[in-house]
Parts: structure tokens; C-alpha cells; sequence
């Protein structure tokens, strides 16, 4: 009895091991977290793009908050903005374009890991300058992005960049080969973190009494700032949405961990996110907290991602096939064909 | 590694989930060291719309004095950027923001503190009785009247902005209104609307030098 529990044991033990030595050797949604820098660039990128007409009054040396209050601010949260180095507009203007840069370099992959840090600190500068027009989604894109440096999340989605394939050639042996348990670590970060806003959020929503009454939605979609107009009243004027809605959001948010916890749920999990977020996005007109949201769920869904570039690649394929067949084009050149075979060598 | 860096990352969520947990009698103690290490890269909050959403229809209304001594009528500030943020879908203008943001935070006040005042209310109310002035008011701790203060301040601000031909764009004092519109409960959703009958409450805020808010 003895023999068959060490036996047992012993198992077990050398089961776990192969599980750690799987987290050391083989990184884990690779192409999830690709999505997850491309999206939050993007957002980033957004940021800035839709205050650019207003910039100068959200944001410049002379913007709706008062210089003195800003530093006041920086100086008693301890931290530091780039805006705060100078009143002068050129210095401004150049801050805040190079951020806009930054943010679309960090969407198309070019740069690499040392961009993306570049880009968080214009990030936390700008968000530091109006602390009022923030919300959860600058909230977790700020948490995030630090996550996102230990992960590879420039192996895929990314333009072909020479030179951080040189850099990465160069690096010491030691250095690259903690390169995959790192991945592995920031990958189990983004998903604890994102776990914890969903269950923090839900479980205070189980507190609320709108929310155990099976209002809140109707409370909710009806403030005039998070309303649009002709729509939101086509389900907040439904009883039964107003109620399903209502507890779907708070059951949902509470039992998100078991969701990604069981391999067979975690896909229907992160969808289900995503359909949530975005009827945010449209509903409330929170697009950049619902899309911030959903680039943290895209680290639950490499393998459909890869099923459905695959399939996005075949019907791009077939669809060129017939408009050649069609038009009587010649068949693929040379350059066309080595260009094809390399980008799908990098997928 | 892996081990080390799990545990860290362990410790870390640890100490993030901690800062998101009720008020327990754990967090009332050692809350402090806890934001020591979290502030200010890791702070976060996750209570959205929760536990209690805002359910009504608020904003803040402006009036200045002008040299001659003499009052303009209210300027609506809120409005038209809440109309704005109502037209797009794609990341709307966060205009509105600058009104409703600072709102929140003149009504947020501490909850432990809300929990004793909900308690002692009767109290409360007798006291505010005996005070000539302050009718309806809620006194409030340094802290909170500092965040408070802050906030009207910014108001103000932004209102003076907001209205550039008050008083021929040479306003001396600015007052802000905070208005509170109450929407129909949903026991009353399909009760015909009564025009002109809604509850409004209003809080003004004191007068403000415009010189010193420049």
C-alpha cells in the first residue's frame, strides 16, 4: 500500500515537472498576446487621435487644468509627466506628436519591446496631464503595458523590422533562453489582472441593490451621458432584457476565473467578454474602455485567432484565384510568391 | 526562475487584490503600507458602476459677476459636450468628461466616514438644525473638503472657458451650480411624462475670484 502511494506520488511529481518544464520551453499565446499590443496601441493610438482638435485645452501648458494644480498633483502622487518639463508650446507639441508615434509604432509592431516601453511613459504623461477625462480602460492599459514587455508580443502581427531581429540575435544565450518562462510569466499576468477586474467589478455589483433588483441596466443606459439616443431605449425599455442583461453582467463577471480556468470554457469565456465589451463600446460610446478590455481577452484566444487568420489566408487566396482567372492575369510572379512564402514562414 | 517569478507575481496580485477589497477591519489597518507599494503605478480600481451606479441625470451650471456688480443668467456647460459624446460611436470626444469626472469626486466622500454618518444621522440632523447656516450641508473631513474644493475649483475653470462672452469677456467672480435631475424610477417607467414636473436638486457652490483661478 505503502509502494503504490509513493508510486503514486512519484507520478504525480513527475507529471507537474514536465507541466513546469512545459511553461519553460514552450511559450503560450504567442499570437494572443500579439493581438493584445496591437489592439492597445491602437487604443493608445486613439487616445491621442481623438482629442487632437482640443490638445492644446486638454493638455497644453495653458489646458483647462491649471499648471500650478498639475504639478501640485505630480509632486504629491510622487510620479512624473513629460508634459510637466516645460511651459513652452514647441515642447508640447513635440511631446505629444512623438506620443501619437509611438502609439501607432506599438500597433504595427515596428520597434519592438524598447518602443513599447517608450510608449507607456508618453502614455502615463499625457494621462497625468488630465486626470479627469480617464477611466478603467486607461487604468488597465497602464497596468498592462508593463505585463505586455516580458511576453513576445512582437513575434507575430508585426512589420518585418531588421533590426530588432539583429538585437535579438545578439543577445546573450542566458538571456534568451529566459526569454520563454518570462513570456509564460507576463501571459499569467495579463490574466490574473484581468481576472481581477472582472471579479472586483462583479463582485461589488452583487452588493448594489439595483443590481440585486435587476435595474441597474435601466438606471444605467438612461444617464445621459452614457445613453444613445434612439437605441438604448430599445432595451431599456424591455423588461426582460433590463433583468437578463442586468444579472448575465454580474453571473458573467463573477465566474470569469472559472471560465478561463477550464481549457474547454476559456474560449467561450473570452468571447463572451468581447460580445459584452462591445455592446458597451456601442451602447455607452466607451470605445476605448471596451476595446482596452478586449485586448486583454485576445490572450485567451490564440488558437482561434490562428484558425481564423488561416481561413482570412484561404479566402484571400481564392478569391485572387478567381479575379486571375477571370482577368486572364498571369499566374503569380517570382516576388509575389517568395513575399507570400515568407510572411506565411512568420505566421 | 519561473518559480521565483511566479511567486512574485503572486505576491504582487496579492497585495492588488487586497487594495480592491472591502473595508474590513484587515484593510482598515494596513491599507496604507499596502498603497505604499502600490502607488502610484499599480493603483487601480475596478468598481465600475458598482456597487451602486449613478441613475440620474446630473451636471453643473455657471453664472459670473460681472464690474458693475451685476449677475449673467446660467450658463449651461454640460450639455452640448454630452450631446457631442451621444453623436459618435467611435472613441466619442471625452469633453463631457471634465464635468462629470470632478462631479464624481465632490460626491465621493470617504465610505468609512459615510458609514458613521449614516449611523449617527439623527444626530447629524439635529446638529445641522442648531446651525444657522448649514442647512442641508454635510461637514466634511479635511481630506474630503480638500478634494471637494479641488474640484469646484476646476469647475470653475473649465465654466469660465465654457462662457468666454460673459459679461463682455470680462468676468470678475464665477458661481457654480451642480444640478441633480432625478429620471422616473422604474416603478413609474411607464407613467406618462410629466412635463416641467421633474424632482431637481441643486447644490451652489461658493463665489470664486476669476483672477485667482487663472
Amino acid at each position: 500500500m505503502i509502494t503504490s502511494f509513493r508510486a503514486r506520488l512519484h507520478a504525480r511529481t513527475s507529471r507537474s515537472l514536465t507541466s513546469l518544464d512545459r511553461l519553460g520551453s514552450t511559450s503560450f499565446a504567442v499570437l494572443g498576446v500579439s493581438g493584445t499590443r496591437v489592439l492597445l496601441g491602437f487604443v493608445g493610438f486613439m487616445f491621442y487621435a481623438s482629442q487632437y482638435a482640443d490638445r492644446h485645452y486638454l493638455f497644453g501648458p495653458s489646458g483647462v487644468e491649471s499648471w500650478s494644480r498639475f504639478l501640485t498633483v505630480l509632486d504629491e502622487t510622487g510620479t512624473f509627466s513629460l508634459y510637466a518639463v516645460s511651459t513652452s508650446t514647441a515642447w508640447f507639441e513635440l511631446v505629444f506628436h512623438l506620443g501619437m508615434l509611438l502609439a501607432l509604432a506599438v500597433t504595427l509592431g515596428v520597434g519592438g519591446r524598447p518602443v513599447l516601453a517608450l510608449h507607456w511613459v508618453f502614455l502615463w504623461s499625457v494621462y497625468q496631464r488630465d486626470q479627469f477625462l480617464l477611466d478603467g480602460g486607461d487604468n488597465l492599459a497602464y497596468l498592462v503595458i508593463p505585463m505586455l514587455m516580458l511576453t513576445r508580443c512582437y513575434d507575430r502581427l508585426s512589420l518585418p523590422s531588421g533590426l530588432a531581429g539583429r538585437v535579438k540575435d545578439r543577445l546573450p544565450a542566458g538571456l534568451r533562453a529566459a526569454q520563454t518562462p518570462l513570456h509564460n510569466l507576463g501571459v499569467l499576468a495579463i490574466a490574473a489582472q484581468i481576472c481581477l477586474v472582472y471579479v472586483t467589478s462583479g463582485l461589488y455589483k452583487v452588493q448594489g441593490k439595483l443590481w440585486q433588483d435587476g435595474t441597474a441596466l435601466f438606471y444605467i443606459m438612461r444617464i445621459p451621458e452614457f445613453e444613445l439616443p434612439g437605441f438604448s431605449r430599445l432595451v431599456y425599455e424591455n423588461d426582460l432584457l433590463v433583468i437578463a442583461g442586468t444579472y448575465a453582467t454580474t453571473l458573467f463577471l463573477v465566474y470569469f476565473p472559472l471560465g478561463v480556468l477550464v481549457p474547454k470554457l476559456r474560449p467561450w469565456a473570452a468571447v463572451a467578454s468581447i460580445g459584452f465589451h462591445l455592446s458597451i463600446a456601442f451602447f455607452m460610446g466607451l470605445t476605448g474602455f471596451a476595446l482596452t478590455m478586449v485586448a486583454c481577452d485576445l490572450i485567451f484566444l490564440s488558437r482561434p485567432l490562428a484558425a481564423g487568420i488561416r481561413l482570412a489566408g484561404r479566402v484571400r487566396d481564392r478569391v485572387a484565384a478567381s479575379v486571375r482567372e477571370r482577368a486572364g492575369w498571369p499566374e503569380q510572379s517570382a516576388v509575389t510568391a517568395t513575399r507570400t512564402a515568407s510572411a506565411e514562414n512568420a505566421g | 526562475m519561473l518559480l521565483g517569478g511566479a511567486a512574485l507575481l503572486g505576491l504582487h496580485f496579492a497585495l492588488a487584490s487586497f487594495s480592491q477589497a472591502p473595508a474590513t477591519p484587515l484593510k482598515v489597518q494596513h491599507f496604507d503600507k499596502v498603497k505604499g507599494y502600490l502607488n502610484p503605478y499599480f493603483v487601480q480600481n475596478w468598481m465600475l458602476f458598482a456597487p451602486d451606479p449613478l441613475a440620474d441625470d446630473r451636471g453643473v451650471l455657471a453664472r459670473a459677476q460681472c464690474q458693475d456688480g451685476s449677475v449673467t443668467d446660467y450658463h449651461d456647460v454640460t450639455t452640448s459636450y454630452v450631446r457631442k459624446a451621444q453623436a459618435s460611436r467611435f472613441f466619442p470626444s471625452r469633453m463631457s468628461r471634465l464635468v462629470s469626472a470632478p462631479m464624481q469626486s465632490i460626491n465621493a466622500t470617504d465610505p468609512l466616514l459615510d458609514r458613521l454618518r449614516e449611523k449617527h444621522k439623527d444626530d447629524i440632523a439635529k446638529d445641522q438644525k442648531d446651525q444657522k447656516d448649514g442647512e442641508g450641508k454635510v461637514r466634511l473631513m479635511p481630506e474630503e473638503q480638500k478634494a471637494q474644493d479641488n474640484a469646484v475649483r476646476f469647475l470653475s475653470r473649465y465654466s469660465l472657458t465654457q462662457m468666454p462672452d460673459a459679461c463682455g469677456g470680462d468676468p470678475q467672480r464665477i458661481q457654480v451650480r451642480m444640478y441633480v435631475r432625478e429620471l422616473p424610477p422604474w416603478s413609474k417607467r411607464n407613467a406618462p411624462a410629466k412635463a416641467g414636473k421633474d424632482t431637481v436638486q441643486v447644490q451652489d457652490f461658493d463665489w470664486l475670484k476669476v483672477g485667482e483661478l487663472r
